[in-house]
């Protein structure tokens, strides 16, 4: 499969959060993945995954559930074990989780005990290296940068639920990884929490020159934020084709309206619901059959 | 009883917030009330337990009850005094404070980490549930006859006693609180590389620990039981013993005066584990 690239980015404008590493490359080859299920025997989940994404890029994977985009993120980030094929991130083989990558779960997955300052800081603990005044400094800049100043000491049962998606980002963003995996992450936010979310989100990416890997099944955020998109198709998932997004940016909430824009989403929708259409044949044929 | 209170007051602030929004001098208002309320309360409570105490003397001296049977506030008071005067009630105190504190001690030890290690590893599980299901279906005074073949009438006793008692409870809930915990945050914690020990150590100990103290609390109630009824059945001191001695030999104040001793353990107990839960908890307060 032929992939676009795109080209170089004009420099982003440095903001003041110490980001050690650039974005890290990521080359998925031949990637398969298969659950052993009790009831209907080895399931493919993921087949024949081919995917490279360059240094500092954002990418959008979508797909209608089921399709195997979270078992993907799962995959690359090492938490679940590939059957055939390899994931390798600057040309290192990966198996399981480790700093360089980090992922921002659908649910905000906070500790309820532990304030926002103390959720922020819990990766680099189990790193073991949240001792040093830096390391602090660090927690309360990326607190700083998502928005959530004035919010360190307060718990997650005291935040909103966009507030604590923030508080997920923060502490993805805390160990600084070299690819940002996000999942879903404004899935269950209402319609307003979610644009502005993905608005800040572009700009934390453009501030911290992290590679990002978004799963969503939500077209227009995946346009919206998205250099190139991945469709995907279910059982077992592939992938159906990937778009290049050529609007430049920095892009306004407004680009969605933009002529351009909706002629992307009709792009992306198109294969999807041809997917969705052919999922349901197949389905139908089975009960038949 | 503090979370409802802080509920009940959130409610109120909204409902009058939401009618008379142009009232400023309700506020400050309100919360005197709800002040008044809460010492109103214990107030009432208070009053009640000084008029049946009163009722209680007054129909004791009266003899419209026979003290010999039901005693008196007074006689039990005297009963205290004299257990004081005459060296009798630290001794006592002593040695069964002593049967529940290492009984109980040793149950807490025990049945945290066993519960975690259950809760945990599915193997773990299946080895010890047997068990677990066995000890809690049998009342533990069952046992009796034969804790006292195995180790005697001694201390060791009570301490099986209390440790049995108290062990299931704790256990139970430690486990039910390690399967409650949510799935999400491990997967989180291994996406950070977290060990097995940190997992332990930062989600699953903090996390079953509401379960873990409310398994502490049951197990309290369960371990002064085994105290009082390992020393009703073989003793030879502690207020278990005292309360048996004096049922035996007609002496109603001291039955009571034992009564109270417990219950002012049993108080000071529970005291101390809300004051810990609070702490463990002030995270949900606010």
């Amino acid at each position: 499969m032929a992939l676009n690239r795109i080209s170089a980015r004009k420099t982003r404008p440095g903001v003041a959060v110490s980001s050690v590493g650039r974005g890290a490359s990521l080359a998925v080859k031949n990637v398969c993945v298969e659950y052993d299920t009790a009831r209907s025997g080895v399931q493919a989940a993921l087949k024949d995954i081919n995917l490279t994404v360059d240094s500092g890029e954002f990418i959008c994977v979508v797909g209608t559930s089921g399709c195997g985009k979270t078992t993907l993120l799962k995959a690359i980030d090492g938490l679940v074990p590939i059957t055939s094929g390899s994931i390798e991130l600057d040309g290192k083989r990966i198996t399981k989780p480790d700093r360089t990558r980090s992922v921002v779960f659908q649910s905000a997955s906070l500790l309820p005990w532990r304030s926002v300052v103390d959720n922020v800081t819990f990766g680099l603990e189990m790193h073991g290296r949240h001792k040093s005044p830096e390391a602090r400094q660090h927690v309360l800049d990326l607190i700083e940068l998502v928005g959530l100043g004035g919010f360190e000491k307060s718990f997650p049962g005291e935040l909103s639920g966009g507030m604590q998606q923030r508080v997920n980002l923060a502490r993805a963003l805390a160990v600084d990884p070299e690819l940002l995996l996000l999942d879903e992450p404004f899935a269950a936010l209402d319609a307003q929490t979610r644009e502005i979310m993905q608005s800040e989100l572009v700009k934390i990416w453009e501030a911290t020159h992290k590679t990002a890997l978004f799963i969503t099944h939500q077209i227009d955020e995946a346009i919206y934020l998205a250099d190139r998109v991945v469709v995907m198709t279910a059982r077992p998932g592939r992938i159906r084709d990937v778009i290049t997004v050529e609007i430049p940016r920095p892009r306004p909430l407004q680009v969605k309206r933009d002529p351009q824009f909706v002629k992307y989403v009709d792009e992306v929708w198109n294969l999807i619901e041809e997917e969705g259409r052919q999922a349901a044949r197949r389905e139908r044929g089975v009960v038949q059959g | 009883m503090t979370d409802v209170d802080a509920r009940m007051g959130v409610g109120e602030d909204l409902a009058s917030s939401t009618s008379e929004p142009g009232q400023k001098a309700a506020p400050p208002r309100r919360r005197r009330n709800r002040l008044l309320s809460r010492s109103w309360m214990s107030l009432v409570g208070l009053l009640s337990v000084v008029v049946f105490l009163g009722l209680w003397e007054w129909a004791a001296d009266t003899n419209v009850i026979n003290p010999l049977f039901t005693s008196s506030p007074s006689r039990i008071v005297k009963e205290l005094g004299n257990l004081v005067s005459t060296g009798q009630l630290w001794p006592n105190i002593w040695i069964s404070g002593q049967e529940f504190l290492i009984g109980f001690g040793i149950a807490i030890v025990v049945a945290i980490p066993l519960g975690i290690l259950i809760g945990w590893y599915r193997p773990v599980e299946a080895v010890f549930s047997p068990f677990v299901s066995f000890l809690n279906s049998v009342p533990r005074i069952a046992l009796l006859p034969l804790l006292i073949i195995w180790v005697g009438i001694g201390i060791q006793l009570k301490i099986s006693v209390v440790f049995l008692s108290a062990v299931v409870a704790i256990l139970i809930n430690t486990i039910a609180g390690i399967k409650a915990l949510d799935p999400q945050l491990l997967t989180m914690a291994r996406s950070f590389e977290a060990s097995d020990f940190k997992i332990f150590r930062r989600i699953a100990l903090p996390g079953s620990v509401p379960y873990i103290l409310s398994g502490i609390r049951l197990g309290l109630g369960h371990a002064l039981i085994g105290v009082v009824v390992g020393e009703l059945y073989a003793a030879n001191s502690g207020i278990g013993h005292l309360i048996s001695v004096a049922g035996n030999t007609f002496q109603t104040d001291l039955v009571f005066a034992g009564v109270v001793i417990i219950a002012v353990f049993g108080l000071i107990f529970t005291w101390v584990l809300t004051r810990i839960e609070r702490h463990f908890q002030s995270w949900r307060q606010s």
